[in-house]
């Protein structure tokens, strides 16, 4: 228990430098964000009464303390492209983003188990030696150039599946959905199961050499029984942990992919935001992401700790 | 012991053969691009009649949409993508093992703020903070490599923290501290060449990082910026003529997955000769 309310002070520390970070980075930035809102025919005094209405004339630390103010009461501000809020269209993107993550995570995970425990199990024999190097391929492989190979031959020259967005324009149907996920989330997939299946098969190859499976082996246990029963779930413990670590990773590869298949997602509103150097939707979704990734880490430790008892006796 | 590491080194390079096309995709890579200026194509060359021209003798990676010659284009991209690998390499590398071993070392108040710190860039989503900081200043090279190198260091510095945390409670360290050694002079003469190997297989790994980095934030036009040619760069304006000139994708892209793969293998045999395990 003190261990979880340390991490989740732990938590509420990191976002309130995550904070200074971001609002640190958008003063530094270029350009005057006045500017944005000037019209040509306003005149000089009453550029200068909006500069004061926008609060930009107080001291920096002030300013700093109104904008975490706001955002703390949900309040991200308003884009300054459409002038819509910030929040708002986080939230409307947030669906498809999940969806594509959501289901190139899962799907992961379903892979990386039985290919982890196979390949842990029959170590350096010809699938683990071939998994290994599809893994590398996985790993080093840029996530848009995959993406673009992908397009070319599915879509430019067999045809099979759309190469872009998520829905047909006037096509409602789930299987219309589904055709346009393929791709990214094969995208997605094959760089998380290429990590997870490392980590999968190095602590079945640890886990097989221990005394526990020494014992049951003398009392005659089968060996499928073995990795199924006591194996599987100590290797996939340590899962849990890599997936909060890796949701940073899973963050960034979903913004590459979605910008590559134009996936409406959060992502590509990043990618939008910062070509257009909206800074106000820079900075809501930097916080929004920190935020979830954050959570996603504590998420992890906390069931961690509940999942395995070890590190709960072993802290206290 | 030096004897040994070269006798494993050598084990190592020869039951993994794939390290050794790594090793040799590494040093060809960066000789090509080093000596780029013998292939006597210049990269920037326009030329309206040979547009689009598939790989043929005169061109052997063809010519992109401008008509310049891509394997010109791909040598000098070479040397951009590897120059940003290398040195951001140096520069994460070195913020790493500064902040990981005087963390490490000092513990206490130090080493909590220290953490703390690592621990909050860590949750960072570095690629948008990337993306993020490329657009607030200049692109080019040089804001590429410092924007990888400043944002890639908490890895390392992880690392080293540890291994800092148990050579300090060695005998010997405990001998020079008592007999009043600096605290300098300590990390830089006991602590540092022992952290050497796991530095070094790190390091090999972030070049890996670091060149599909920059590949990415290229491929979105925030990173190297035309008519400067980097791969990433190459591959972003290849998408849109993917259907009549495929080749113009698949030769930076090929490129690319070549030198980090060939960096990752390596890292993998430096771990295993170095932590034999």
């Amino acid at each position: 228990m003190k261990r979880i309310v340390n991490r989740l002070f732990q938590s509420v520390l990191i976002m309130f430098l995550v904070s200074i970070l971001c609002f640190g980075l958008s003063k530094a930035a270029p350009g005057d964000p006045v500017m944005t809102y000037v019209e040509p025919n306003m005149s000089e005094a009453y550029i200068e009464q909006l500069r004061e209405d926008l609060g930009l004339n107080k001291p920096i630390v002030e300013q700093y303390v109104i904008w975490l103010k706001n955002i703390l009461h949900g309040n991200f501000g308003n884009s300054l492209m459409n002038k819509r809020p910030v929040l708002t269209q986080i939230v409307e993107r947030l669906p498809a983003t999940i969806l594509l993550m959501g289901s190139s995570l899962i799907l992961s995970v379903i892979l990386a188990i039985p290919i982890g425990l196979y390949t842990g199990k029959h170590k350096n024999k010809f699938w683990d030696k071939l998994t290994s190097m599809l893994s590398f391929v996985g790993i080093s492989i840029p996530t848009f150039w995959f993406g673009i190979l992908l397009i070319y031959l599915l879509s430019v020259k067999m045809g099979w599946l759309p190469s872009i967005g998520m829905r047909t324009d006037g096509v409602n149907s789930l299987w219309d959905l589904i055709r346009h996920l393929i791709m990214p989330c094969a995208v997605l997939t094959f760089q998380n199961v290429a990590q997870y299946t490392r980590y999968i098969r190095s602590s079945t190859i640890t886990e097989l050499s221990s005394d526990y499976v020494t014992v049951q082996r003398a009392y005659g246990m089968s060996e499928m029984g073995i990795l199924f029963r006591h194996v599987l779930k100590n290797a996939i413990l340590p899962m849990i942990t890599v997936l909060g670590m890796s949701l940073q990773s899973v963050v960034s590869g979903a913004i590459i992919t979605e910008q590559v298949f134009a996936w409406p997602g959060t992502g590509q509103l990043a990618v939008t935001a910062v070509t257009t150097f909206d800074y106000p939707l820079i900075m809501g979704i930097t916080m929004f992401t920190a935020l979830l990734i954050v959570i996603g880490n504590l998420l992890a430790d906390i069931c961690y700790s509940i999942v395995d008892p070890r590190i709960r006796i072993a802290k206290n | 012991m030096r004897e040994n590491l070269v006798k494993n080194l050598k084990l190592g390079f020869k039951t993994n053969k794939l390290a050794v096309a790594g090793l040799i995709v590494i040093v060809v890579f960066s000789l090509a691009s080093i000596f780029a200026f013998l292939y006597p194509v210049d990269p920037n060359a326009i030329s309206v009649t040979e547009r689009l021209v598939a790989p043929c003798l005169k061109h052997p990676f063809g010519t992109d949409d401008m008509g310049r010659d891509y394997l010109a284009r791909c040598l000098y991209g070479g040397r951009a993508s590897l120059s940003v690998g290398f040195m951001a390499m140096i520069l994460s590398t070195a913020i790493g093992v500064l902040v990981g071993s005087v963390s490490g070392f000092m513990g206490g108040t130090v080493d909590a703020i220290l953490m703390r710190l690592v621990d909050a860039l860590m949750s960072l989503p570095t690629f948008l903070i990337m993306v993020v900081m490329n657009a607030y200043l200049k692109p080019g090279i040089q804001n590429v490599i410092l924007i990888i190198g400043f944002l890639t260091w908490m890895g390392i510095a992880r690392i080293v923290r540890g291994e800092t945390m148990s050579l300090k409670e060695r005998e010997y360290v405990i001998y020079s501290r008592v007999s009043g050694q600096s605290r300098g002079k300590i990390i830089l003469k006991h602590i540092l060449p022992n952290i050497m190997p796991t530095v070094i297989v790190s390091a090999t790994m972030n070049i890996a990082s670091a060149i599909l980095m920059e590949s990415a934030l290229s491929f979105f036009g925030l990173g190297i910026r035309p008519p400067q040619a980097s791969w990433g760069s190459m591959l972003s304006n290849a998408q849109r003529y993917i259907t009549n000139a495929p080749y113009l994708a698949i030769f930076p892209g090929l490129l690319i997955l070549l030198t980090v793969i060939s960096f990752n293998y390596l890292g993998e045999v430096l771990r295993k000769v170095f932590e034999p395990k």
